[in-house]
């Protein structure tokens, strides 16, 4: 988290015109308000913080624990059967792996199929422009749970229902637009000076996109990824109508069905730890990418 | 077509064998209707059942599909579904041509539906092949049998709902005797609430307000019905006095003995019931065993759950219950529609429903002895199915369901925002658009 | 920017580079290509077919949808028709457009004072606030909503419990759901709470980029915090913002698994913003006919209050 999401630019003491009494009383106050957005800071993460917080919980809450009338803030019996349960179901590993094959083909595909068509937009004018670029927003104004019939006769009839390949191809249709709105504001803010740079040393015009251009929007690259890759996981409305092999689901049909049939026994800490672990993954891509995703952000989509 | 070719190989393939029994394939499954058929050599069948199954009785379809597997000599693969967005699930696929199960299961209130859609092959002249045929319970039956009397959802399994009651707290409230009127029952929760007045959380009577299966067993106990035909359209019946008087006795239990669910419905109910604030719920019998299992309940209540069946305006007469529960159907798509039967056939035989008789009602009368038998939960869920009432049976009647219609009715009385007449006055002019509309 | 510090007019620079997009011959068609081929076919029908859907009328329930056409009617608008002399499509209609705005202006703000805040303060809590911030975002709706519902019961909800220790407050078994209004507010609050994070997120990124030196130069200058955030930093930010709201206009719209999990697949009339109205009128009642027509209904609302954003990414656009 540390090198970029900091100020870029170091504070310059040169340029500020104030007398020499008055500096080290601003830098006090300053270090002072500064605490004080230390305590909001905390305070919010711990407001927004409490529903994990309450998720994690719960995970390690035998059933009677759960939901007492008078909350417990801290389990009185910690246990790990839920996530043992979890991970020991076989089904429970060939749905993350499921969602894990698609999620990242979603994303990869995305991204290079977006990076062309932002790079399109950003650098070119011709005609249909401004078609493409209403057509890219009007796609994703399209309702999901309307989709769900045409996407899966579309994919019947290109014999592709019941597989993974098939729910790329239907999760394309939500993460490219996505990928190119985003991508192009990043591709604008490199300068195209660089671009002619390279022209005059010889480039053909492809070798510009692959060596100059790719290389400074990666960070882009990442952040877009990143967004693409919850978008694609989280998704269970189109998976749970498009799969229909148990050993074919998502990982997000696997959690609705802790919350299917509760009158032949609600497991909550159960649902609780495989969304836990649902969620870790994500997670763990931030870390892993977070440089690089707030750098993204950062080089991106300011500069008009 | 694909279809038609395979069916012309596994016609040509019988008539080269000879095989004992059982008629050709006839795979080619549709409007000409399946035969049972038990050449499965090589051939694999998809069978879609809930997961009701794979929690509660895992063994019974094992052992099925083991003697079915040995007939045939083909396999069986189970998928085991949802009941959330299930019915998309089933539109998309039976739309499409790929992926179609031969076997799929589907909730008794669901079947119409699809049945008039020509969704499924139809299984009557195999009737006599499955067994029991002739003493299936009634409720299941009719919900499998087409408005022209063609068969084409075989009874799977049935549930009742009795009530389910904490004897230790009743006793300490001093009511030891089960109630045999619905006026005692009130009297008996009365006396409950009293000696528990001192808790702000308390139920009596947990009636969560958009239980529309109590209120209508109640509705139909007083005399009253939901909807009827005349002169071939649908109206809704909720505004006569009968099922005044049967939603005057819900909305009694939802607002005096119940605490705390005016807004929910009844799949939390057993969750509630483990916290040990509430003395009696509606339910069907498994939920016995959700309200105490370790995983999901409360097993220090063992001891103390106890159940009845809900009793009537008068002695000697117990308040219909609403038979929910399954049906079996072979898609009409199905590519293997002759062996999908013939599981069908194995898996609600005698053997499997005396297996299946210890978790839920199965689909015989002359098998509820067994059922009976095998706990307290099953005697009175047993004694309970006997005297049954059923939604009208009609295609429409689905979108009543999904509408919400009854829920969004019984609501209203719960939080008092509508008087029993007005909001039985809303739902019935809603039920009669709903069930007459066309398309 | 140039090197002196102030802040040069950006409509000067923007105009500058207009003149450096170029005319590539076959080249942008060529990029653009796999983009057009994805969208056409893997959107373009499926849309095709819902507005085909939406002018046809289906006979006997789902029959024509199982048989391959069956006995489907042309009936051109009639299906509008319907759907628009219908009060229940208005109130949902209503009902979306005014949780649509809620839940964005909310959203957007505390996004913008989130962001804010993490430009201020120290490495460690920037960490910390960043960390839950992810986690947020990570959850699935599904799973989130079932806590909220938790944390709002009526009987063992922890915010009742909580209020309840007030001096003077008693929350014993308030139902937050039973006025619908309330109930939208807890299902606005799962909304928001899963919008804030990229919000956040991508508008801090976005304030670490300005130049120190113009927000010193007006500090100088004697501008207040609040004078420097709409003469500074707002300008700056406005393209991301305008594309972050219009994203957001767009999804919160279509918001229909909180609403639906949060009443336990029976979603009150009260509840019914237009995405639940079209699943319960159409997808879960198998009116695919009427949920199409229902669909493109939604779409052309959106068209309609997105023209002024798409007007402003046309500018942005060209802008380059």
């Amino acid at each position: 988290m540390s090198a970029v999401l900091e100020p870029t630019r170091p504070v310059s003491s040169v340029g500020t015109s104030t007398t020499t009494s008055a500096r080290p009383i601003a830098r006090r106050r300053r270090r002072w308000s500064t605490g004080g957005w230390n305590a909001l800071a905390v305070l919010i993460a711990i407001v927004l913080g409490f529903p994990i917080f309450w998720m994690l919980i719960t995970a390690f809450k035998t059933s009677s624990d759960i939901n007492q009338l008078v909350p417990q803030f801290w389990p009185h019996h910690p246990t790990w059967r839920a996530f043992a349960e979890v991970l020991d179901d076989p089904l429970f590993r060939d749905d993350i792996r499921n969602s894990f094959v698609i999620t990242v083909a979603t994303v990869a595909i995305s991204l290079v199929i977006g990076f062309l068509g932002a790079l399109a937009i950003a650098r070119f004018r011709f005609v249909g422009r401004h078609v493409f670029i209403v057509v890219v927003l009007i796609v994703q104004m399209i309702p999901l749970t309307a989709l769900t019939i045409p996407m899966s006769l579309l994919l019947d009839n290109a014999q592709l229902k019941n597989t993974l390949p098939g729910v790329v191809i239907a999760y394309l249709m939500f993460s490219m637009p996505f990928t190119v709105w985003t991508l192009r504001t990043f591709i604008a803010n490199i300068p195209q000076e660089l671009d002619e740079a390279a022209l005059m040393d010889g480039c053909s015009r492809f070798q510009v996109f692959y060596k100059i251009i790719l290389p400074l929007v990666g960070p882009g690259l990442v952040a877009t990824g990143v967004y693409g890759w919850v978008l694609a996981w989280n998704e269970f409305v189109l998976a749970n109508t498009l799969l229909l092999d148990n050993n074919k689901q998502t990982i997000m049909v696997y959690l609705l069905v802790f919350q299917s049939s509760p009158t032949h026994g609600a497991d909550y800490g159960g649902l609780m730890a495989a969304a836990t672990l649902t969620s870790l993954p994500v997670v763990i891509l931030f870390v892993i990418f977070q440089s690089r995703i707030a750098a993204g952000l950062t080089s991106g989509a300011v500069k008009g | 077509m694909k279809r038609t070719v395979l069916g012309a190989t596994a016609v040509a393939a019988i008539a080269a064998t000879v095989v004992s029994g059982c008629s050709s394939s006839g795979s080619n499954g549709g409007g000409s209707g399946a035969a049972l058929s038990t050449d499965g050599k090589g051939k694999t069948i998809t069978v879609w059942l809930q997961s009701d199954a794979k929690t509660g009785w895992p063994a019974v379809v094992t052992q099925a599909t083991q003697r079915f597997e040995k007939a045939t000599g083909a396999h069986v693969k189970i998928e085991w579904q949802q009941w959330a967005n299930y019915t998309t699930k089933l539109d998309s696929t039976f739309a499409g041509n790929s992926g179609i199960p031969d076997v799929v299961e589907l909730g008794n209130t669901q079947t119409a539906s699809y049945i008039s859609a020509g969704a499924f092959t139809d299984l009557t002249k195999d009737k006599s092949d499955f067994a029991n045929s002739g003493t299936w319970l009634q409720g299941l039956a009719e919900s499998g049998t087409s408005p022209d009397g063609k068969l084409e959802a075989v009874p799977y399994y049935a549930g009742s709902r009795v009530v389910i009651y904490r004897k230790d707290l009743w006793d300490k409230a001093g009511v030891t005797t089960v109630p045999t009127t619905l006026s005692e029952l009130n009297a008996d929760l009365a006396k409950v609430k009293a000696a528990n007045s001192g808790d702000p959380n308390f139920s009596a009577f947990y009636m969560p307000g958009k239980y529309w299966y109590a209120a209508m067993s109640l509705v139909y106990g007083a005399g009253g019905k939901i909807a009827s035909q005349q002169g071939g359209k649908w109206v809704g019946d909720l505004e006569s006095p009968q099922a005044q008087q049967g939603l005057a006795e819900w909305k009694t239990l939802a607002t005096t003995y119940s605490t705390g669910g005016a807004t929910l419905d009844e799949s939390t109910q057993d969750s509630v019931m483990a916290q040990g604030h509430v003395a009696a719920i509606l339910g069907n019998g498994w939920e016995v065993g959700s309200v105490i299992a370790p995983k999901t309940g409360n097993p220090k209540l063992t001891k103390d759950i106890s159940t009845f069946p809900l009793p009537g305006t008068s002695a000697g007469h117990y308040t219909p219950s609403f038979l929910g529960g399954s049906d079996l159907a072979v898609p009409e798509k199905a590519k293997n529609a002759g062996l999908g039967a013939e599981w069908i056939k194995y898996y609600t035989d005698t053997t499997s429903q005396k297996l299946l008789a210890k978790y839920a009602i199965p689909n015989t009368t002359n098998l509820l002895s067994v059922y009976e038998k095998q706990s307290q939960a099953n005697q009175s869920t047993g004694e309970a199915a006997k005297d049954t009432w059923f939604v009208p049976n009609t295609a429409n009647w689905a979108n009543v369901e999904s509408n919400n219609i009854l829920q969004d009715m019984l609501e209203s009385i719960a939080t008092g925002k509508a008087s029993i007449a007005d909001a039985a006055k809303t739902a019935d002019a809603k039920i009669a658009s709903t069930l007459n509309s066309t398309g | 920017m140039t090197a002196t510090g102030t802040a040069v007019p950006p409509r000067v620079e923007r105009r500058h580079r207009v003149s450096s997009l170029r005319r590539g011959g076959g080249i942008p068609y060529l990029l653009a290509l796999p983009a057009v081929l994805v969208i056409l076919l893997v959107a373009g029908w499926p849309l095709v077919k819902i507005i085909t859907l939406s002018l046809e009328k289906q006979q006997s329930g789902k029959y024509a949808l199982f048989h391959n056409g069956g006995s489907t009617a042309f009936t051109g608008l009639s299906n509008y028709a319907d759907a628009l002399t219908s009060s229940d499509f208005w109130s949902s209609l209503v009902r979306s457009v005014v949780f649509t705005a809620v839940n964005v202006v909310l959203s957007v703000v505390v996004g913008v004072l989130i962001a804010l805040l993490l430009n201020r303060v120290s490495k460690w809590a920037r960490l910390l606030l960043v960390a839950v911030l992810l986690f947020c975002w990570a959850v699935p709706s599904t799973v989130s909503t079932q806590v909220f519902a938790w944390l709002f019961n009526n009987q063992y909800g922890v915010v009742n419990y909580v209020l309840g220790k007030l001096p003077g407050l008693s929350m014993q078994g308030h139902d937050w759901f039973a006025n619908p209004h309330s109930g939208l507010a807890v299902v606005t609050l799962v909304v928001v709470w899963g919008a804030i994070p990229l919000l956040a997120i991508s508008l801090h990124a976005g304030i670490t980029q300005i130049p120190k030196e113009v927000l010193e130069a007006a500090r100088c200058d004697g501008a207040g915090p609040w004078s420097a955030f709409r003469h500074v930093t707002l300008p700056f930010l406005r393209p991301l913002l305008v594309i972050l709201t219009a994203l957001s206009v767009i999804w919160d719209f279509g918001v229909f698994s909180q609403i639906w999990f949060m009443r336990n697949g029976h979603p009150e009339p009260g509840y019914q913003t237009l995405g639940i109205y079209m699943y319960t009128q159409g997808v879960s009642s198998s009116h695919y006919n009427t949920g199409s027509t229902l669909a493109v209904l939604m779409m052309l609302c959106l068209v309609v209050v997105m023209a002024f954003y798409i007007r402003q990414l046309f500018k942005i656009g060209d802008a380059e």
